[in-house]
């Protein structure tokens, strides 16, 4: 009889890399902040999908969340693969409602949403950018996110855009205080999400591979490091805010197929 | 390869992720085929990942001995109606053994009450003692029979498990590197609380014996059984609390509870293959039916290459299909008859090309997701640059048509001036010819025979004139025809200087517009590509699903 016309390992699909990006479009962004975040992102997906050409391990997929009064996904229908992506400008306008987005992003970090795919995925990369304060209480729905495995493993990174950013806020969302970036320069975050976006890929398709899992702290260091920018960007280590819950993650048994 | 054709084997290889990670492989696995093939033992066992499971790796290989033990023991009995036998000593250490036990230990609920003893547990006899004095009793012939040998071979393998668990930490305390990664668990290792965590391991076994197959399983991955009818189930009841990267495990509480069995009559359904897998298996697929595919694959592989090319299949595929896969360790054995795969190894093979173009037809399902909305975004990039051309090219209409009508007339006048240089052209030439005529030197000659002709010598000097004054009129012709040209093209420079900002934009819109269709163009092929292959692969299936195996 002949084998199988089909070889067993033949065709088997890229693991997804998702990067999830939770924008603040509100009012407060208008004039030259909304015209930095357009620029800074259409510059970002393009160096994504130039990185998504060489990575033979991860389907890079991208999906933009931006909250103001209210929430809306540029790619409504899931994640879409680098190559896919357009970006299209985002307008400034309206309130800060980062519960609403924590509660839309919390909905679709699921295997039943955006993280269906066909041989599971990498841990996501999730990055928030806000400038002011929430005018909600956001807690609700932080407190319901954490409990979202996706997120909790999730490599976390916040920017915290001008002096009237809520600080504690966005160390409390990505869960940990040093992997939040505070400036007031427009310039300095175009290049960081650059880097950020790559860097944080990279490590995240190659996390399998190393002792210690990659968090978003890892990712600021680095830029630190690799002289991208210089530690006026980190937040004063002793803004009191309520840290994610620890949860195990360098676990041999790597069965995120089976969450939800 | 056994004389019956019933093959069985195993293999475990160390996951990709453990590799990279310097990880042992923490999964184990075996397989034994009786010398007479009376029966056929396959076992797999995966310790778990968890750095509080340290030695999770050293617990998968003590289940998987004791699993094979006890199963050898069991066709013993079924086969010969030999019971195990627990000598005096045996029972006396055994008791010694568990006066040292911790009162939260299994051994302390199980055997360090009233209720059961050691002996009663292991050492007495089925319930059915009697039966086992008729002749040829295989001791499964009674339903009750079975359920009180499955019963006490999982017991068995459970205590089994438990003694030779605490056997191995009297003698190997846990190090204080040991200790370190134990987290939580820590504090309850050293006061020796729930030292088996540190053992955990799952397992699942299967005996072929005379008419039955018996399979037990304890925590996840899965059991393939597939029939004569070339339909596969797993058997095994599933344990829902196995969920998510949660197991349950040998080292529970209550593992002689919670593991589970199953007992196949061969009579009543045929079975040609059970496969079993760690988890590493079904973790590299999105769902059951990938798992069901691998094994068929494996089915036909046996059938094609034999016993000895398949053990080498093993050894190169698994590791790879590891890295591409879950990453994780990877176990799997079989006890596989092959005259059953032979007869089913065509459909299988439907079946899995079947299979991989689902997953192919799901890959182009996600991939349109992906680009619908670049394809939207395109198309009215396209009509939007579209409508701007028409827009300004409506802005220049007018000018437009004043255009037209001056290139039509600079047209006009080109093509005269041309015909006039011709004539002047010609005219030239013949005044020429004529002066020539004249100057030469048989002049004499020539007016003599023109004279005879004519009768006048002066009139070779009339057409000179004439033709002169032709040229002239020619000339000045030329001339004017030139400056009316001159003209007009000034006329147009003009025009078009006054409409140079909009012709400028007619011409970007243009451009524009080439440029959004071709790339909407160029995208929209891809997307209609990706359309089509969608549907080849669904004829595909479809003619899969309908064609009968050869």
């Amino acid at each position: 009889m002949n084998m199988p016309t089909t070889d067993i390992l033949g065709g088997t699909p890229r693991r997804a890399l998702n990067i999830f990006y939770v924008l603040d479009t509100s009012g407060s962004m208008d004039g030259i902040p909304v015209a930095t975040l357009n620029r800074a992102m259409e510059e970002t997906i393009e160096i994504l999908k130039e990185q998504a050409k060489t990575n033979a391990d991860a389907l890079l997929k991208i999906a933009v969340l931006e909250f103001n009064s209210d929430c809306r996904w540029l790619q409504a229908a899931g994640p879409e693969e680098a190559e896919d992506f357009m970006w299209q400008e985002v307008k400034a306008g309206g309130l800060t409602e980062m519960g609403a987005a924590l509660t839309e992003l919390n909905s679709k970090l699921s295997r039943n949403a955006f993280l269906s795919s066909m041989t599971g995925a990498y841990l996501p990369i999730i990055i928030f950018m806000s400038d002011g304060y929430a005018t909600s209480d956001y807690k609700p729905a932080l407190d319901k996110i954490r409990k979202n495995k996706w997120f909790a493993r999730a490599i976390k990174i916040g920017f915290a855009m001008s002096d009237d950013a809520d600080i504690k806020m966005l160390a409390e969302v990505v869960g940990n205080s040093e992997a939040v970036v505070k400036t007031n320069d427009w310039e300095l975050f175009a290049r960081l999400i650059q880097f950020s976006s790559v860097t944080a890929s990279m490590l995240a398709s190659t996390s399998r591979t190393c002792t210690e899992p990659v968090t978003g702290a890892d990712i600021i260091k680095e830029a630190i490091d690799s002289g991208e920018a210089t530690e006026d960007i980190l937040i004063d280590e002793h803004v009191e805010y309520d840290p994610e819950p620890e949860v195990e993650i360098d676990s041999g048994d790597w069965e995120e197929e089976d969450w939800d | 390869m056994s004389k019956n054709n019933i093959y069985s084997f195993h293999k475990t290889v160390r996951g990709h992720m453990h590799v990279m990670r310097d990880m042992v492989c923490q999964d184990c696995s075996a397989s034994f085929a009786e010398d007479d093939d009376l029966f056929h033992i396959a076992i797999v066992a995966d310790g778990h990942g968890s750095s509080v499971c340290m030695r999770s790796d050293i617990g998968s290989k003590m289940v998987t001995e004791i699993a094979r033990e006890e199963l050898e023991n069991l066709a013993s009995y079924i086969l010969y109606n030999r019971k195990r036998e627990i000598d005096k000593k045996e029972l006396e250490e055994l008791n010694s053994f568990l006066q040292n036990q911790k009162s939260d230990s299994y051994f302390f609920r199980i055997f360090g009450t009233e209720e059961v003893s050691v002996e009663q547990s292991l050492a007495t006899e089925p319930v059915q003692m009697l039966r086992e004095n008729m002749e040829g009793y295989d001791g499964f012939s009674f339903p009750e029979d079975k359920e009180v040998l499955i019963k006490k071979l999982t017991d068995s393998i459970v205590f089994q498990w438990n003694k030779a668990v605490n056997e191995h930490f009297a003698r190997h305390p846990f190090t204080e590197q040991e200790l370190e990664l134990a987290g939580v668990y820590a504090e309850k290792y050293r006061r020796k609380i729930e030292i088996e965590h540190a053992y955990g391991t799952t397992l699942i076994a299967a005996l072929r014996v005379k008419d039955f197959l018996i399979l037990i399983q304890q925590g996840d991955g899965r059991c393939d059984v597939f029939y004569g009818n070339g339909e596969v189930d797993q058997p095994i009841p599933w344990d829902e609390n196995c969920h998510e990267n949660v197991t349950t495990s040998m080292c529970d509480f209550d593992a002689d509870k919670e593991i589970r069995s199953c007992i196949l009559d061969l009579r009543e359904r045929e079975v040609v293959a059970c496969y079993l897998g760690t988890d590493g298996v079904e973790d590299s697929y999105r769902d059951m039916e990938g798992t069901h595919a691998f094994y068929k694959n494996l089915s036909c592989y046996i059938v094609e290459k034999g016993a000895d090319e398949f053990q080498e299949y093993l050894e190169k595929l698994l590791p790879e299909f590891s890295r591409r896969g879950s990453g994780d360790d990877i176990s799997v054995a079989g006890i596989v008859d092959l005259e059953g795969i032979t007869r089913l190894a065509k459909v299988y093979d439907r079946e899995i090309e079947a299979y991989h173009i689902s997953n192919i037809m799901q890959q182009y399902a996600s991939k349109k997701i992906s680009m619908t909305r670049k394809h939207k975004i395109l198309r009215q990039k396209e009509e939007a640059a579209r409508l701007a051309l028409e827009k300004e090219q409506e802005n220049c209409k007018e000018y437009m048509e004043k255009t037209e009508f001056a290139d039509r007339e600079k047209e006009e006048l080109e093509r005269r001036l041309e015909q006039v240089e011709q004539e002047l052209a010609q005219t030239e030439q013949d005044v020429f010819h004529i002066e020539n005529a004249l100057a030469a030197k048989d002049r004499s000659e020539l007016l003599e025979k023109v004279a005879d002709l004519l009768e006048n010598s002066t009139f070779l000097a009339c057409i000179q004139q004439y033709c002169e004054q032709d040229l002239e009129k020619k000339k000045e012709s030329k001339t004017q025809l030139y400056e009316q040209l001159q003209k007009n093209k000034k006329q147009i420079a003009k025009e078009r200087e006054k409409n140079k900002s909009d012709l400028q934009r007619l011409e970007d819109a243009k451009q524009k517009y080439q440029k959004a269709s071709e790339e909407f163009q160029k995208y929209d092929m891809q997307y209609q590509e990706i359309d089509a292959k969608c549907e080849e692969a669904a004829q595909r299936l479809r003619q899969l699903k309908q064609k009968p195996a050869e």
